[in-house]
């Protein structure tokens, strides 16, 4: 019903090119999460799709019609800002059915809508108090009520969760979910957290200076990022970066002296020459640790030890480059313990050192 | 050691300083306001209600209130207020509308506009008197135009329409900057969030206006409103520049009795009178466009 497309939009500020010509397709009921360091022109590339940003090129059709030149009032769409924008002089209940009266609703209906939307998110008991009396949370609840209220084919969210401490923003962040399910409303969600988007989002587009560098599942971004950026930005630690040089025509890397064997996939795929230097991307899960030398096992030293609870977070010294390893909380280690790392073959992304895009195995062999 | 919860305490000078220093910030300001504001003020009540030889008289007022020119004085204090304040808020408001929606060339008309900002009371009333005198622009003007033979007088009290006219016009040209400055610098102090959600919404420009910008501008209304009604009581120079005593104003007759009578007690109790209405004012205001307390902060 309400797909949206941003199609080559290009936004410039004076000489900034906040978006560089995004094509980003968004399907009916999606959750998509536009993801990235701040300043990475996700808010504008937001801002485009409300109707708010004059763009410079492109368009933008929302449940297949174009509505590049409509105003944002007539695009389908409501949005929650990142300052939430809850109007002081009104009540909560004034606010929620701001849009409402905007669109002239029956009374009846206004009554009816508001009590469904305040149900849903919990603040029926503050309908009637200014939002001077709220919390940072309520406030919070108030301007995505606002937004719901409305039905919207398309909802934008810039942000919702990152004026909130970190407790309440895990049980907004749950409650967003399940609000999107309830709903079903087609949803842009913009966040500079990668944790965020890798709980809410169906989809994350990866974006950096103004560009979309990976638009895929979040277990797609992070376990196949197309780049050495996606790879460091996504993960918490993020992925361990190693350079290799390859041999024996593709089916070993040699990583700091120690040679590491590849899946026969690697074999002949394009950058895997003999003797080409490579990147080899790890994240800090995907390690098989050993107390002894084994062959495809790189020799490192313990320097940190972060007991995290649910596991345990090494920082290893492994030829002149520190990984972070992670390892079951259960097991003993100590400072200055010598140790051998084996990356899983089936967990392991190469990529080429000059801009870090990601090597592509021969035969398809990246779907899993 | 220190228990958990509990919070060492400064070493001694540095609390001192501490609870000094917003004193000390203060300090000038306080001196300032001392020396030109509050003595003054109590040396005018001291003269409006004690005798020369000493003890408590309400003579001064009596005179005051007996004298030709105080009816004349107090009506048109409070019409000319009536008239002009409520001119300067809205058009100070539409100006300061316009230069927010930032057209182009929107500051040189700002600046334009805050141009009578820097000229004197008196100034003004000349610049007005330039055009309104006997041989001044206005007549020239007609006359070029052959609008009139005879140049006309327009600055008398047998034509009341043009006295008034002139003097409201001086006084609107000359101080609706200072409504226009507050309530430019109210309108960018807010976020341009809100105007966004009413656009997402779809709100017109006339519900933004009202339902959005104004509540929002409510406390730099109030600043302005306030400040333009105490000076508008204040109000004597472009009077006298343009009417002599033909239309007695409040400060004006204070000034007359200082200056022309030689009697600073009947001068300081309009002074005192001018004040008492400036307080009652200032509160009516206060009261009826106070932020309900919820909506205060956020
Ligand atoms: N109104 C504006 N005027 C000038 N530059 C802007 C404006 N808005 C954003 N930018 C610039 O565009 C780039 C992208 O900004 P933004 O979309 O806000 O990034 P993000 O939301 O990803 O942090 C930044 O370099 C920012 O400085
Ligand atoms: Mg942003």
């Amino acid at each position: 019903m309400a797909t949206v497309l941003l199609d080559r939009v290009t936004k410039r500020f004076g000489r900034i090119t906040a978006v560089d010509g995004v094509t980003l397709e968004v399907q009916d009921g999606q959750f998509m999460v536009l993801l990235g360091p701040s300043g990475c022109g996700k808010t504008t590339a937001l801002r485009c799709v409300a109707g708010l940003e004059r763009m410079d090129a492109g368009r933008i059709v929302i449940g297949g019609e174009d509505v590049t030149d409509r105003q944002p009032g007539r695009r389908g769409i409501a949005m929650v800002f990142q300052s939430y924008a809850v109007f002081p002089h009104m009540t909560v209940r004034d606010n929620i059915t701001f849009g409402l009266r905007i669109r002239k609703a029956p009374a009846v209906e206004v009554l009816r809508r508001t009590q469904q939307a305040a149900d849903l998110l919990q603040i029926s008991e503050l309908l009637d108090r200014y939002p001077a009396h709220l919390s940072g949370g309520q406030r919070q609840r108030v301007a995505v009520a606002r937004a719901i209220v409305m039905q919207p084919a398309v909802l934008l969210m810039d942000e919702p969760l990152s004026n909130l401490d970190a407790l309440l923003r895990l049980q907004m962040r749950a409650e967003l979910k399940r609000l999107h399910r309830e709903t079903g409303a087609t949803t842009v969600y913009v966040t500079h957290d990668q944790v965020e988007a890798l709980s809410l989002g169906d989809r994350i587009a990866v974006m950096r200076h103004g560009v979309i560098v990976q638009c895929d599942t979040p277990s797609a971004i992070y376990n196949r990022p197309a780049s050495t950026f996606v790879g460091g930005f996504i993960g918490s630690p993020p992925m361990n970066f190693f350079r290799g040089t390859v041999e024996e025509g593709g089916r070993s890397v040699r990583v700091a002296g120690t040679a590491i064997g590849l899946e026969p996939r690697w074999a002949g795929a394009e950058g895997m020459g003999p003797g080409s230097e490579v990147v080899v991307g790890v994240r800090p899960e995907a390690f098989e640790v050993m107390a002894e030398a084994r062959p495809g096992a790189l020799p490192g030293v313990v320097v940190v030890v972060e007991p995290l609870g649910g596991t345990t977070l090494l920082t290893v010294s492994v030829g002149g480059e520190t990984a972070k390893v992670s390892v079951a909380p259960d097991t003993d280690h100590e400072p200055g313990q010598r140790l051998w790392l084996r990356p899983l073959p089936d967990r392991m992304r190469l990529m080429e050192p000059g801009q870090g895009r990601a090597l592509i195995p021969t035969e398809g062999g990246a779907h899993r | 050691m220190v228990a958990a919860g509990e919070v060492p305490e400064l070493p001694r000078e540095g609390r001192s300083r501490t609870e000094w220093l917003p004193y000390l910030l203060l300090a000038p300001s306080l001196v300032f306001l001392g020396v030109f504001f509050a003595y003054p003020l109590v040396q005018a009540f001291g003269l409006s209600f004690l005798r020369p030889e000493g003890g408590l008289t309400a003579e001064h007022f009596r005179r005051m209130l007996d004298d030709t020119y105080f009816r004349g004085a107090i009506t048109n204090s409070l019409l000319l207020t009536a008239i002009v304040v409520p001119i300067q808020v809205a058009i100070g408001l539409v100006i300061a509308l316009l230069v927010n929606s930032r057209f182009r060339g929107h500051l040189w008309f700002l600046y334009i506009c805050a141009i009578p900002l820097a000229i004197s009371d008196l100034a003004a009333g000349l610049i007005w008197l330039s055009v309104f005198t006997e041989r001044g622009y206005l007549n020239t003007l007609l006359h070029l135009v052959g609008a009139v033979r005879e140049p006309m007088t327009y600055l008398s009290a047998e034509q009341p329409v043009w006295l008034y006219g002139a003097i409201i016009a001086t006084e609107v040209w000359r101080a609706t900057a200072i409504v226009m400055i507050i309530l430019v610098a109210g309108l960018q102090l807010i976020p341009r969030d809100y105007f966004e959600t009413a656009d997402v919404f779809g709100a017109s420009g006339w519900r933004k206006l009202w339902h959005v910008t104004l509540p929002l501008l409510r406390p730099s209304l109030q600043t302005a409103l306030i400040i333009r009604t105490i000076l508008a009581f204040q109000l004597f120079a472009t009077v006298i520049t343009l009417s002599g005593r033909q239309v007695p104003v409040l400060a004006g007759e204070a000034y007359f009795w200082y200056g022309l009578y030689r009697n600073p007690h009947v001068a300081s109790a309009y002074a005192v009178l001018i004040m008492g209405i400036s307080v009652v004012i200032t509160w009516v205001y206060l009261r009826a466009l106070r932020l309900r307390e919820e909506e205060a902060s956020g």
